[in-house]
């Protein structure tokens, strides 16, 4: 491939969308040491899905009205809210949870989880609406 | 050295993210490349949990690979926003949407724990 021929904003955007990946997973492992596991739930993750959702909920509100797609959506909503929040480790906690102490404490982990993200990704996108 | 890692790896795991959304966008559903991504990245971690368990990755690369890679190219927040965005409100689109994909990330991390060795 032709780096010349690119269109001019593609490389910016990869950079962008590397500099927030790195942000926000290094808040993720700093979150995940700050914040030891004392109780059966695995409350760094929960803090970092929310955080994040939270962050892209109210980027998706901004959008609405400007073209998506910018070098600060690349940065922040595409690299540090999608870095900062994780699927993976989501899953793989629910399954430790689904194995030990058993399945209501890992449907209320993942359940939880879901509606809490979607009404504060859904309260944060309406209130940026608003700005 | 650890944070050097995450963070590169990190950095990498959004990048393969944002690639797999754009070729998909244009190509299936929205929701799509997101559901991609999560669910490999499932099976990735399975598999990191496993080969670390089994001392073929140490404490160091189980972070890299697993907090900082596989954390990073799969993705919460865009999960719930796409969610919202597709879902219009409706309750069972809600549903179809999260469900099955929270499932289906639980069933591949067990998956990728038993391609990956096992924990016993």
């Amino acid at each position: 491939m032709n780096a010349d021929r690119a269109a001019p904003g593609l490389v910016q955007t990869a950079i962008a969308v590397f500099l927030g990946g790195s942000i926000g997973a290094l808040v993720r492992y700093g979150l995940g040491i700050w914040i030891a596991p004392t109780s059966e739930v695995p409350i760094a993750t929960v803090i970092a899905n929310l955080l994040g959702s939270a962050l892209l909920g109210t980027l998706a509100g901004l959008s609405e009205r400007r073209a998506a797609g910018g070098p600060g959506y690349a940065l922040l909503g595409v690299g540090l809210a999608g870095a900062l929040t994780t699927f993976s480790t989501f899953a793989l906690e629910a399954l430790q949870l689904l194995d030990r102490p058993g399945p209501l404490v890992a449907a209320l982990y993942a359940g939880g989880s879901v509606l809490a993200g979607l009404r504060i990704a859904a309260a944060a996108r309406q209130r940026s609406r608003a700005w | 050295m650890v944070i050097l890692g995450v963070a590169l790896a990190g950095g990498v795991g959004a990048v393969i993210r944002w690639l797999v959304s754009t070729w998909f966008a244009r190509r299936a559903p929205g929701g799509t490349g997101t559901a991609v991504v999560n669910l490999v990245g499932s099976i990735g971690l399975g598999a990191v949990v496993a080969l670390s368990h089994h001392g073929h990755l140490g404490p160091d690369g189980t972070v890299v690979v697993g907090t900082g890679f596989l954390g990073a190219l799969t993705t919460f927040s865009t999960w719930m926003v796409e969610t919202l965005e597709e879902s219009d409100g409706k309750r069972a689109a809600v549903w179809r949407r999260t469900a099955p994909l929270a499932l289906a990330g639980i069933a591949l991390v067990w998956i990728g724990i038993e391609i990956g060795g096992g924990l016993n």
